[in-house]
């Protein structure tokens, strides 16, 4: 177990460190990608804060709105670095046969085909957040401990664990339903939800509970660890049922979808 | 004259067999809007605006918008990339005016398939006086809408040309969408940003681009408006003729 931890990690850090350094030797392109990248973390930042000048958030205040705002840009742009082009490119793969490739490499298909080479803009754009996250805990006098951070982090991880299950769902339905467009991008389209306090649905109706809280607690659960913000009981319970939930799911749907994969040349 | 109107006929029944590409781009202008009111019904609002108020603009916006938006820079970095462009340079077409066709018809068949929905939507509002009754602000926001689109195609246009110049478009493409959607008004309304941003962005061409024809449906015109949406159409316009020129003396392309 603890072999194959470290023969992925080792996968990961070339397969990274080759895109990276592919990435840096072309300057200008990487300067107009970081732009364009840069432009959707401003956009997230400039619209929080007009709305939080309109709208107040009960059990929050606004040092810890902005708080979560910049977990939900780390969260945002390392789930970008991590998993976008291989969400781009999974569903063409499985429609031209490109897939059969990646069944013949000597490693996990799921982690070959999702985990591909991220880019740089997204995760200097992700750091950018870190460091405007530090800034915000300054500014307004947040109290952080070491246990914290380590929270922090295992629940951002957690989280991005999570981002993925739910994004082999509906990646799988190319191996059934043949190339569906915006199967990739569905999981960043609802991207509004997870910048905004779990906490806010709890009173809300059945569906809003079962649809749209489990998804805020993605940033809101890291976002409350790092402040050392007590969550009540059902929250954690329910993400704790969503972590396990999406794991066995998705890695049924996975396995399914392998044994119905028959490549487009057949 | 002709030859457009044929291709314009061509490209409306060609993507008229997309219909599920029609319903997801109407359908795609709901989802943010729609997941920030439910955000925001939970809140609690500190000043004059609320989500009462919002919803009426958010659902005239997402009815409006694939009306107003254009994507052409997309098609044209396609058509840079693809190589495409060769057949402008060899055939007796207008690559401007091929376009416009397309967008065009891209547009009617969106205004054919929206226009029910958005007279239901007319008559819903204005009994609860969230759109004034008013059949002349209705008919201006028709016209409004195509001057609207007109600035919109063209700027989009002037932005696709950069593709001629560099390989990462989407980049550009991004910040095209952020800009022109945030100071349009698409993202949130008028009504969140400061007055004095709101006062200098009259003078600029992104409110008469994509949510001109709401704010005229829901009585919020004034004249000097179209004299400042034609004086940004005719310089986006002239942008567009020199820069194409450049655009085409730079195009290289010789294979696919």
């Amino acid at each position: 177990m603890f072999h194959q931890l470290i023969k992925y990690l080792r996968l990961f850090s070339h397969i990274q460190s080759a895109g990276i350094s592919k990435e840096i030797h072309l300057r200008a392109n990487f300067i107009v990608t970081l732009s364009g990248s840069l432009c959707f973390f401003y956009l997230h930042l400039i619209s929080f804060r007009l709305i939080i000048n309109r709208f107040h958030f009960p059990g929050w205040d606004t040092g810890q709105l902005w708080v979560l705002l910049f977990t939900f840009q780390i969260f945002t742009y390392l789930a970008f670095f991590l998993f976008w082009r291989g969400l781009n490119h999974t569903p063409r793969d499985i429609g031209t046969g490109g897939f059969d490739v990646i069944l013949a490499k000597p490693a996990s298909a799921r982690f070959i085909a999702f985990f591909r080479n991220g880019s740089l803009h997204n995760l200097l754009s992700a750091l950018l957040g870190a460091v405007y996250l530090s800034s915000t805990l300054i500014r307004f006098h947040l109290p952080v401990s070491f246990f914290g951070v380590v929270l922090y982090l295992t629940t951002l991880l957690l989280s991005l664990w999570i981002f993925h299950c739910l994004t082999v769902l509906f990646i799988c339905l190319n191996f059934r339903h043949g190339f569906i467009p915006g199967t990739s991008s569905v999981v960043f389209e609802i991207q509004e939800i997870y910048k905004y306090p779990a906490n806010i649905f709890t009173s809300s109706n059945l569906w809003l509970r079962l649809l749209i809280l489990p998804l805020s607690l993605l940033t809101t659960l890291p976002a409350s660890a790092i402040l050392l913000k007590p969550l009540s009981p059902n929250l954690i319970l329910t993400y704790v049922l969503l972590f396990l939930i999406l794991t066995v799911w998705s890695h049924l749907a996975w396995t399914s979808s392998l044994r119905h994969y028959s490549s487009a040349s057949s | 004259m002709r030859k457009y109107i044929i291709l314009f006929l061509q490209h409306l029944s060609e993507y008229s067999t997309y219909r599920m590409r029609l319903l997801v781009t109407i359908l795609q202008g709901f989802v943010t809007p729609l997941f920030l009111l439910i955000v925001l019904s939970w809140a609690r609002p500190i000043s004059s605006v609320s989500v009462s108020d919002l919803l009426p603009y958010y659902l005239l916006v997402g009815l409006i918008y694939p009306l107003t938006r254009s994507r052409i820079d997309e098609f044209i970095d396609e058509s840079a990339t693809s190589g495409e462009v060769n057949n402008f340079l060899v055939k007796p077409l207008s690559f401007y005016k091929f376009m416009l066709t397309s967008d065009l018809s891209w547009k009617t068949l969106n205004l054919i398939t929206l226009f029910p929905f958005i007279l239901a939507a007319y008559l819903l509002l204005t009994p609860s006086g969230s759109v004034p009754q008013n059949l002349s602000s209705f008919s201006l926001s028709l016209l409004v809408t195509g001057i609207s689109f007109l600035i919109s195609f063209n700027f989009s246009f002037l932005i696709g040309l950069f593709s001629f110049w560099l390989d990462e478009f989407w980049a550009i493409h991004n910040i095209k969408h952020v800009v022109v959607n945030f100071l349009g008004g698409v993202v949130l309304p008028y009504s969140f940003f400061p007055l004095w941003a709101t006062s200098l962005l009259k003078y600029s061409p992104f409110p008469y681009m994509l949510t001109w024809p709401v704010r005229v449906l829901r009585g919020q015109f004034s004249s000097s408006e179209i004299p400042i949406s034609l004086f940004w159409l005719a310089l986006i316009g002239l942008a567009v003729v020199f820069f194409q020129k450049l655009a085409i003396r730079r195009y290289s392309h010789t294979a696919g």
